[in-house]
């Protein structure tokens, strides 16, 4: 569903043309290929849009609400669980052992990875672009993985250090001492550029480093790194998100900016990136915010890595936004005490770290349904405007399949 | 508590509605596609720079794909306003902006620096030393009338983004033009105005 959701999100890579939809999830319309507009993205611009009055306010913001009150009614926060692309890009991160990847050997994907990557030295594309991506954070994810998931601390080093020389050599190159490749094609031009060193080194450095800490967290105090356990620092984190989103429109409106897109991780990984592999000669000045946001993408891995869905969790302004509408939405968690037989494997399940039996339908549930997969006993039931949605046998706890 | 719930959720439903409806009205969806369509190269962190020369073009060039009409297979056409500005005037800018683009308000401000031009651009002209033979429109692409106007000047191939810069001349009773998308050193644009001005339009500019 997510992919196919990502594949209808990038549709002008196709020829589709610019609409007037809203996407209902996080997405850049920077990106190439990019057909709506992101709800974020459209906050700003309402603000921006002040000077003109009034009613040029309202032609965005009213028109986002409109969306937002009419989707959030029906599906609540759901677009977060079924349909949100970055969503999608942390549950990958973190099911990359499980099937059909769970037989994969690490060398299998780093060719899968480099199957993806080097088409586009042969040719250049919006699609191949997207395609590149997709391989670039493949073989990040799988040193991340190597290195934090499956505690092999060679992968993290290799990661930390690969990361700071390729730092090293943006420097190089920006001081003039080495030269860049300078002939065609033109990806390999890009490939040696200040900005694409500089940039893969910073994404590359600091998961790799935030690995090598979490690895020797570990054996000092003898717990598993790859879950970072917020604790009770889950109630201070997640609110931040709210934050964020209410500084999105005095921010734009002070500094008369695209404020928050403009130094956007997600922005980096769905839109900077793909851009930079299909039209490498799209820029050699000074940027004006690619570090920053470089610098957020890198954290944004690293946070994807150590806290599953911990960008839905503490940052999204999005999810935010979707919130409060899983308080009256038609799509609906429903638990029945009397079914349940306090098996746990519905919490172990959930992506947001919920106890589904007490927050399922919370301002946290992003509705994936996750819980009610595992359930096996049907006392969580996913449920359109009363109508049940999942009709299964029941499974026995034992036997139960974990998903 | 049900009945509250599902009395809530038509309440929203019907103000959902209501909005949607009302900001259809104000040209929600026009506007919305205008914005989608110009692509914000400064929030990307990819704020083209160009250093080659300026080819002025008399014909569409070859992987020109920008505007609606010539995807349909027809040539798209000068707007009647900038062929007159021409009849007037030896060079015509077009200066496209969006909501929010640093980099068009860095290319902006360096051209006000320079003299080249005054006020801010949403509400820009040229300044009085240039006036005489130059016309300067500053446009915000995401407005949908010049966003037409702005489809029409994308340059090949097919790429898109504010600032964008078209400078259109005419030569021989020829209407050339040059666009250029991202931000323009001003002290490099204000020099080939100069060069264009000073009698070498028309061809190859450096």
């Amino acid at each position: 569903m997510q992919m196919t959701v990502l594949l209808a999100s990038i549709a002008g890579v196709v020829g589709v043309r610019a609409t007037f939809l809203i996407y209902p999830y996080f997405f850049c319309p920077a990106s190439p290929g990019a057909v709506a507009a992101c709800p974020i993205w459209m906050i700003e611009h309402g603000v921006l849009e002040s000077h003109r009055g009034a009613g040029a306010v309202f032609a965005l913001i009213g028109y986002l609400l409109g969306v937002i009150l009419l989707l959030g009614a029906l599906f609540g926060r759901g677009s977060c669980g079924w349909a949100c692309p970055v969503g999608f890009l942390q549950d990958g991160l973190k099911h990359l052992r499980s099937t059909p990847l769970k037989r994969m050997k690490p060398h299998h994907l780093a060719v899968l990875s480099l199957a993806f990557i080097l088409p586009t030295l042969l040719y250049s594309s919006m699609a191949l672009g997207y395609l590149a991506t997709f391989g670039f954070y493949m073989l990040i994810g799988l040193a991340i993985h190597q290195g934090i998931r499956r505690r092999k601390f060679w992968a993290s080093l290799l990661l930390t250090i690969s990361g700071v020389a390729l730092i090293a050599l943006s420097a190089l190159l920006r001081a003039g001492v080495v030269e860049a490749y300078q002939t065609s094609p033109r990806p390999l031009a890009f490939f040696t550029s200040v900005e694409f060193t500089g940039f893969t080194g910073l994404l590359a450095a600091l998961p790799g480093a935030a690995a090598l800490f979490l690895t020797y967290w570990r054996r000092r105090a003898g717990r598993d790194p790859f879950t970072l356990k917020m604790g009770g620092k889950e109630r201070i984190a997640r609110p931040i998100k709210y934050g964020i989103l209410l500084s999105i429109a005095p921010l734009s409106y002070v500094t008369g900016t695209l404020a928050f897109t403009d130094v956007d991780p997600i922005g980096g990984l769905v839109a900077t990136l793909p851009t930079l592999f299909y039209q490498p000669e799209l820029w050699r000045g000074n940027p004006t915010f690619f570090w920053i946001k470089a610098a957020n993408t890198g954290l944004f891995m690293a946070l994807a890595v150590t806290v599953y869905r911990g960008w839905c969790r503490y940052l999204c302004p999005l999810g935010a936004l979707w919130s409060p509408m899983n308080r009256i939405s038609l799509l609906r968690i429903e638990f029945e005490p009397k079914r349940c037989i306090n098996c746990g494997l519905c919490v172990r399940s959930c992506p947001m770290g919920l106890d589904p039996r007490v927050q399922a339908m919370s301002l946290e549930c992003i509705v994936c349904s996750k819980c009610v997969e595992v359930c096996p006993t049907e006392a969580l039931v996913l449920k359109f405007a009363g109508r049940k949605l999942t009709e299964r046998p029941l499974r026995s706890v034992a036997g139960g399949d974990e998903g | 508590m049900r009945k509250r719930r599902i009395l809530v959720l038509v309440l929203l439903l019907s103000l959902g509605i209501s909005l949607l409806a009302a900001s259809i009205m104000k040209d929600s969806l026009n506007k919305t596609r205008s914005l989608v369509r110009v692509k914000c190269l400064g929030c990307l962190g990819l704020d083209p720079h160009r250093e080659e020369g300026v080819e002025l073009w008399g014909a569409y060039p070859e992987g020109y794909s920008g505007s609606e009409s010539w995807r349909e297979g027809k040539v798209p056409e000068h707007p009647e306003w900038i062929l007159k500005e021409l009849d007037k005037k030896r060079v015509v800018i077009l200066f496209f902006w969006g909501e929010g683009c640093e980099p068009c308000k860095r290319q902006w401000e360096g051209m006000r620096d320079l003299g080249f031009v005054e006020g801010s651009e949403r509400d820009g002209r040229i300044a009085e030393g240039y006036s005489e033979n130059i016309s300067l429109y500053s446009l915000d692409a995401g407005v949908p009338e010049y966003g037409k106007v702005y489809e029409i000047y994308i340059p090949p191939p097919g790429e898109v983004g504010v600032p964008m810069t078209v400078i259109l001349i005419k030569a021989g009773g020829e209407v050339m033009w040059y666009s250029r998308v991202g931000y323009w050193e001003p002290e490099d644009l204000v020099l080939t105005i100069e060069e264009i001005l000073t009698g070498e339009e028309g061809g190859q500019n450096g």
